[in-house]
């Protein structure tokens, strides 16, 4: 796990518990070029402590955070691949982007520049699925393996297939999660036309919100059937029971609750949970002003009276809003608080908005053990994801 | 009122919704006229451009009829700061 909040799950989560947003200023683009002049951005990466420099040269800031995340959760799991197990181990990567950074840097040599020429490497650089590639290559793992992109789904999509490789049998084992890293001058002109990205800071389900803050990084994370995982004595963090998928059939860039809502009760009813068993969701909570309302909305369909006895915070007011990392960043921060048994908070909330009426957990982490919890992902274009998680008796 | 303002406003509406003209008065409601978010942040463009101006996000999230979008650009343009001519397209 690499985001704002640190570079490994240690470091995030003690800035998740602690409830310390890693919302600073612009770096990579000069601010006094944009409207908006805060960003979630990783801060003291060196590739050159992670990459030998032949590999840097191939690899995009967002495929190298995917591999950091990757080596991270391979580690951590204990695993050993035996040549039989690559051959079954399964990559699915979410990324909504691609190498932005390359291709923006390529793209003004040759508009800007004049230049007639870019650099050799810029498509291996740029391809979305080079996070996916690279895991493989990495880990010498053969089986199925893609990239998936469904913009801010596009992670909990990946995580989500993946289970369903795991839990059906097609793949032993799979490495899953996702990687972005939006910080290129045209991206964040695009991003400023649209209007959502806030100018202060990200309040998610606060009156006063004004829209998301962009972040960056990835997260991993190692499945395979619990049985497998209890008689090998692996780190289990937590099980994955369920996975709901859903699409508006609305508006391209409008949410719609209908949509959020049939992708929860998906979630609930593939995990074979009763609503009453959610404690805590992990928002998608982008602090705009038709997200908030919506999700509110879809979960109240779905939870009717249980709504207001579950906790519900938006991480992204403390790692941003990592588009297509997003959901594999919150898959883990749910994880991380199902096992650790504290609630992160929603960060930077100020005021109470009538139409986001749920308990948000406002400001400071709650210790709160629940047994099970969904994260939410409900991506531009109505592509909705809904992740349920139980957590690892202690 | 400038009409100058007005006139551009109300094509530029027009040319977003792929609508004629006369079928746009400055009292239309932008809900009544089915102007989503992404057809404001496309009308806002084009204004922008035109008139080299820049509306505060919240100003353009207040927008509620067509009159209220040209006493904004208006509102800018008699800002002081360096507010070049509007070009001629």
């Amino acid at each position: 796990m690499i985001c704002a909040l640190g570079s490994n799950v240690a470091g995030c989560w003690k800035e998740l518990a602690a409830g310390r947003p890693g919302i600073r200023r612009l770096k990579a683009v000069d601010p006094a070029l944009l409207r908006f002049s805060n960003a979630a951005e990783v801060t003291g990466f060196a590739p050159e402590e992670h990459f030998e420099p032949s590999r840097q040269d191939l690899l995009d800031r967002f495929a190298q955070f995917a591999l950091v995340a990757a080596r991270e959760a391979v580690r951590d799991s204990g695993v050993e691949f035996t040549n039989a197990l690559r051959d079954s181990t399964a990559v699915v990567t979410g990324c909504c982007l691609g190498g932005q950074t390359a291709e923006d840097a390529e793209f003004e040599i040759l508009y800007r520049q004049g230049r007639n020429r870019v650099h050799p490497l810029t498509i291996p650089r740029t391809m979305a699925n080079a996070g996916a590639s690279m895991l493989s290559m990495e880990f010498g793992l053969r089986g199925p393996a893609f990239t998936l992109s469904t913009a801010c789904s596009s992670s909990s999509h990946a995580i989500g297939l993946a289970f369903q490789m795991v839990r059906s049998g097609a793949a032993e084992m799979a490495l899953a999660g996702g990687s972005e890293a939006p910080f290129s001058y045209g991206l964040l002109k695009a991003w400023e036309a649209m209007r959502v990205i806030s100018t202060d800071t990200c309040r998610p389900f606060s009156r006063d919100r004004k829209g998301m803050i962009l972040g960056e990084g990835a997260a991993m994370v190692l499945l395979e059937p619990w049985e497998a995982a209890q008689a090998r004595g692996a780190r289990i963090h937590g099980e994955i029971v369920g996975f709901g998928m859903s699409s508006d059939a609305h508006h391209i860039t409008q949410p719609a609750a209908e949509g959020a809502a049939l992708a929860i009760a998906a979630a609930l009813r593939d995990a074979g949970l009763a609503r009453e068993a959610i404690g805590y969701i992990n928002a998608h909570g982008t602090g705009t002003l038709g997200n908030d309302t919506t999700e509110t909305r879809a979960i109240r369909q779905v939870f009717g009276a249980h709504a207001d006895r579950l906790a519900l915070s938006s991480t992204k007011s403390l790692h941003g809003h990592a588009l297509g990392a997003a959901g594999a960043l919150e898959a883990a921060a749910t994880l991380l608080a199902l096992r650790e048994g504290v609630i992160p908070p929603t960060a930077n909330y100020t005021e109470r908005d009538p139409e986001c009426d749920l308990d948000v957990v406002p400001n400071t982490a709650r210790a709160l053990r629940v047994e099970c919890a969904l994260s939410n992902s409900f991506a531009f274009g109505g592509l909705n994801a809904v992740l349920a998680f139980r957590a690892h008796p202690a | 009122m400038s009409d100058r303002v007005a006139d551009k406003v109300l094509a530029a509406l027009a040319a977003v919704k792929h609508v004629p003209r006369e079928s746009i008065s400055l009292d239309s409601a932008l809900a009544d006229l089915r102007v989503d978010s992404l057809d404001t942040i496309t009308l806002l463009f084009e204004l922008e451009e035109h008139f080299h101006l820049t509306l505060p996000d919240d100003v353009v999230r207040s927008l509620r009829t067509v009159r209220q979008i040209v006493e904004a650009i208006e509102r800018s343009l008699a800002a002081p700061g360096p507010a070049p001519a509007a070009t001629s397209d």
